[in-house]
């Protein structure tokens, strides 16, 4: 493992333990090229974080034993030429950087909100991964085994520490045996072991880069001491955490977790204890639960052969048997327009608008789905629900492929296909109802006529609002209601303010008349009496009363005037005199 | 561990390999197509679990036998009033007979592609004939919209019998505009609501203006009445008065144009009033001569 032993012990004259060496190398990569991919491939089965990280591991492996043969060569075949051993670094360099990245991805996923890399579910592929990693721990075994009885036989000191790393690694997959063992069970330290299993490779990546560093360290001193900071701080830390949680396993007396490491030396015991647990947990995956609103379906050899009530149950594992779950007596919501997401935790809005109405909070809208056009080719948005339930679930859920997608196209074409016959305004207001009703019937037939096996149960719509684009056209509308009240308020004040008004002036004119008869009445009534008064006095003494009263009245008329006297004759010529004047 | 172990295990493993491989499971929704050196040799569609022998002798293709929804990508049409429309349709099928659909189409992409450009073809066809008036309309009776959505499953039942499929179902889902339309019919949308904000402010207006009017018409009534009522008053009381005057005045006659002749003269003389009189007026008789005259008089 470590190179400066490897100088120590092999000497170029002893070519033929070269040789060896290098066919054990060979070899012990071929094994950890297999076993890497061996665990790939199962991290690709059930998809979980812990067969990824220890894929990673047996990379890492891999990747020291080539850095390994790397230098056995370079010391041999290149006889230790400067740009050889560069080469080598800069290899031992670039895998110890990707190493490090790796165990960082590996911590990302134990910190992150990755709960689909940490969801072992016992089934069949959680078999076959554990029956993988049962091989890949007898194969692991062996070859620390063969690494440490080739490291005593030639002497090699580095193929000896091999052996104890490859055992330690064994450690590490039996960890994962373990997980896989639990994650079967329901209990989940699938973060737990990943993390170690991350700092397993994080130290491996971190010990090739201070090595690689060090090849380069004459020219960046700058690299080499922080290489050398990194080797003593943070191995050492890692080692001092490795140490602990050994020492916490061995205080625990977890002696079950290294029982396979205690039946080492009884391999077939082992072995035999193995192959009956792995037909164990193959038979286990045979139970089932069918929940209080399921039905389960039983199926053998592919076909249902009995419809299973709530409770838990056992079917044959797979291929054999199996069972499906349908969701009976649940009521299933379809939707038209938007989508909920049920899970949503964020904020709602303070008030759901036409605008944001089904496309805000736990809501998405499906712009096409939701937009359709009225009778009157105008467009709409619409958004409607369908409530219905599985009647049928061997119809429902085997003999119709996405029977729910299917529902949902069939609902959006009624959908559309009613809209098609209402005009706006009603579908908006007065039809909601007719509309309503008219699609849960048309639903209902079409979902019997291709026997979906559901019962429609509801179809309520939601909403109908004219589309975001137009929407502050429609508000106007209420806005020019007002104004028009409004206009009629202002003409009804002008009214009320005018017609009392000419009441009290049409008062005041017939009032007026009538004080001006009385007035008249009053006069003529006065004058004629003092005119018979006058004229009794008068008619006693008329002749003396005719002249004083004639007298006095030309005295009052005369008195201030301007007299002219004329005698008789001189009348037309004065007349004349004054035609002329008045002509000049 | 000897090598005995090792035996038995790669024993056991071939026993379940050539047993897994000799045996064939159909699963409920599915059919099985055995194939002995490419020829089709069985087609199974009970599920259950059947002999077969391992690859390459037999070849098992298995093949749907649920119904099955394909919505393929909408597209453009035009009506036969040349108005663009976007169309998605929906096609429920079931595979009905798994060797000709094999024979025909190999697997379900085939038939996707198949069903997708039958569609299209029969739609494009179809609407060529029908105004977008038959299939939006408010009035029930000029829809056509069921009717070419029968005349095309049919249309497409009738191609796809060949293929061994067979159709339950075609639909279009829903109709849509370009988005260039769109826009104008948005456009329009705005112009009909801006036409019916203006005509409720139109009919406010109306609505005032009569208001306005009647309320002035009647109070000018009003007014015409109370004048008139005034009238009548006024020449009630003038004829009153009338009478009056009348019937004094008519028994004093001579002493009322006596008064009245002297009130007129003080009524039409005023300071401007120049008086020319006669030598021999009665006024200067006195005057001119002397008490003769008074004698005379």
């Amino acid at each position: 493992m470590s190179e400066e032993t490897e100088h120590k012990t092999i000497e170029p004259s002893d070519s033929l333990r070269v040789k060896a060496l290098i066919r054990a190398s060979f070899i012990a990569m071929g094994a950890d090229v297999f076993l890497a991919l061996l665990k790939y491939v199962l991290s690709i089965i059930t998809g979980n974080a812990v067969l990824v990280a220890d894929a990673l591991h047996s990379g890492a492996d891999f990747a020291v034993s080539l850095v390994v043969l790397l230098s056995i060569l370079v010391k041999y075949t290149f006889q230790g030429s400067k740009r050889a051993r560069h080469a080598e670094a800069l290899v031992a360099f670039l895998i110890s950087v990707l190493l490090i990245f790796g165990s960082f991805e590996m911590f990302r996923y134990v910190w992150g909100n990755t709960p689909d890399k940490f969801m072992l579910t016992s089934g069949i592929p959680l078999v076959i991964a554990f029956a993988g990693i049962s091989l890949v721990l007898l194969i692991t075994l062996k070859m620390s085994e063969f690494k440490k009885r080739t490291g005593r036989k030639y002497r090699s000191d580095a193929f000896s520490a091999e052996g104890d790393h490859t055992f330690s690694d064994f450690l590490s997959s039996v960890s994962v045996w373990v997980t896989l063992l639990l994650g079967y069970f329901g209990i989940h330290i699938e973060r737990v072991i990943t993390f170690l299993i991350g700092i397993m490779v994080l130290n491996i990546g971190i010990k090739l880069f201070c090595k690689s560093v060090k090849t380069f360290g004459i020219k960046f001193q700058l690299l080499s001491r922080i290489a050398d900071k990194l080797h003593t701080d943070v191995r050492g830390r890692l080692r001092d955490i490795k140490e602990r949680c050994r020492r916490i396993i061995e205080n625990l007396n977890l002696k079950f977790l290294l029982l396979p490491g205690l039946v080492i030396n009884k391999m077939r015991a082992w072995v035999f204890f193995n192959i009956f647990l792995i037909l164990a947990l193959y038979f286990g995956t045979g139970f089932y639960v069918v929940r209080s609103y399921q039905t389960g379906l039983k199926l053998l050899f592919g076909e249902v052969i009995e419809k299973i009530g709530p409770g838990l149950h056992y079917h044959l594992p797979q291929p054999v048997g199996n069972a499906l779950m349908v969701d009976t007596s649940l009521i299933i919501r379809l939707e038209s327009g938007f989508r909920t997401d049920m899970d949503y935790k964020g904020k709602e809005p303070d008030m759901y608008f036409w605008e944001n109405m089904h496309n805000e909070g736990k809501y998405t809208k499906i712009p096409e789905e939701a937009l359709a056009i009225a009778g009157d080719e105008n467009l709409i948005d619409v958004n409607f629900l369908c409530y219905y339930k599985i009647a049928d679930p061997v119809q429902y859920a085997l003999n119709i492929e996405n029977a729910h997608e299917t529902l949902r196209n069939l609902f959006v074409y009624e959908i559309h296909s009613i809209c098609a016959r209402y005009n706006l305004d009603d579908l908006l207001s007065s039809k909601r109802v007719e509309v309503q009703a008219s699609l849960l019937s048309r639903m209902d037939r079409t979902a019997h006529n291709l026997s979906m096996g559901v019962d429609i149960l509801r179809v309520n719509l939601q909403e109908a609002h004219p589309p975001v684009e137009v929407i502050p056209q429609y508000r106007s509308i209420s806005s020019a209601r007002e104004k028009m009240d409004e206009i009629i308020h202002q003409a009804s004040a002008y009214a009320n303010d005018l017609i009392p008004r000419s009441r009290g002036e049409s008062t005041a004119i017939v009032l007026d008349s009538k004080a001006y008869a009385e007035e008249k009445l009053n006069d003529a009534q006065g004058e004629t009496e003092s005119f018979m008064l006058r004229q009794q006095n008068f008619s006693k003494y008329e002749a003396v009363q005719k002249t004083r009263i004639w007298r006095e009245t030309t005295e009052k008329l005369l008195g201030d005037k301007v007299l002219y006297i004329l005698p008789s004759e001189a009348e037309r010529r004065f007349v004349k005199n004054e035609e002329k004047k008045s002509r000049r | 561990m000897g090598k005995k172990y090792i035996y038995i295990t790669v024993f056991a493993a071939i026993i379940v390999s050539f047993s897994l491989s000799c045996t064939l499971i159909v699963n409920h929704g599915e059919t099985a197509v055995l194939r002995n050196f490419g020829r089709i040799v069985r087609v199974i569609e009970e599920p259950g679990i059947y002999l077969r022998f391992p690859y390459p002798v037999n070849d098992v293709i298995r093949v749907g036998a649920r119904q099955n929804i394909l919505v393929p990508v909408p597209s453009e049409y035009l009506t036969a009033d040349k108005k663009n429309l976007i169309m998605e349709a929906a096609i429920c099928y079931v595979i009905s007979d798994p060797v000709s659909f094999i024979k025909t189409l190999r697997n379900i992409d085939g038939l996707e592609l198949r069903l997708t450009e039958l569609l299209s073809s029969h739609l494009g066809l179809l609407l060529g004939h029908i105004e977008l008036s038959a299939l939006v309309n408010v009035d029930p009776e000029k829809i056509k919209f069921e009717k070419m959505n029968e005349d095309l499953t049919r249309l497409l039942s009738d191609d796809s019998m060949e293929l061994g499929v067979d159709i339950k179902k075609v639909f279009v889902k829903r109709i849509m505009l370009p988005t260039d339309n769109r826009f104008s019919v948005f456009e329009r949308m705005r112009a009909e609501r801006n036409r019916i904000a203006k005509k409720y402010i139109a009919e406010g207006e109306e609505k005032a203006q009569q208001i306005r009017a009647e309320a002035d018409s009647s109070s000018r009534i009003l007014l015409a009445e109370a004048k008139k009522k005034a009238t009548v008053i006024k020449g009630q009381a003038d004829a009153q008065a009338m009478k009056i005057y009348g019937e004094s005045y008519q028994k004093n006659r001579e002493f009322y144009n006596f008064i009245r002749s002297l009130e007129t003269y003080e009524k039409i003389f005023n300071e401007k009033t120049v008086v020319v009189l006669d030598e021999k007026s009665p006024i200067l008789e006195t005057f001119m001569s002397g008490v003769a005259g008074e004698n005379k008089k």
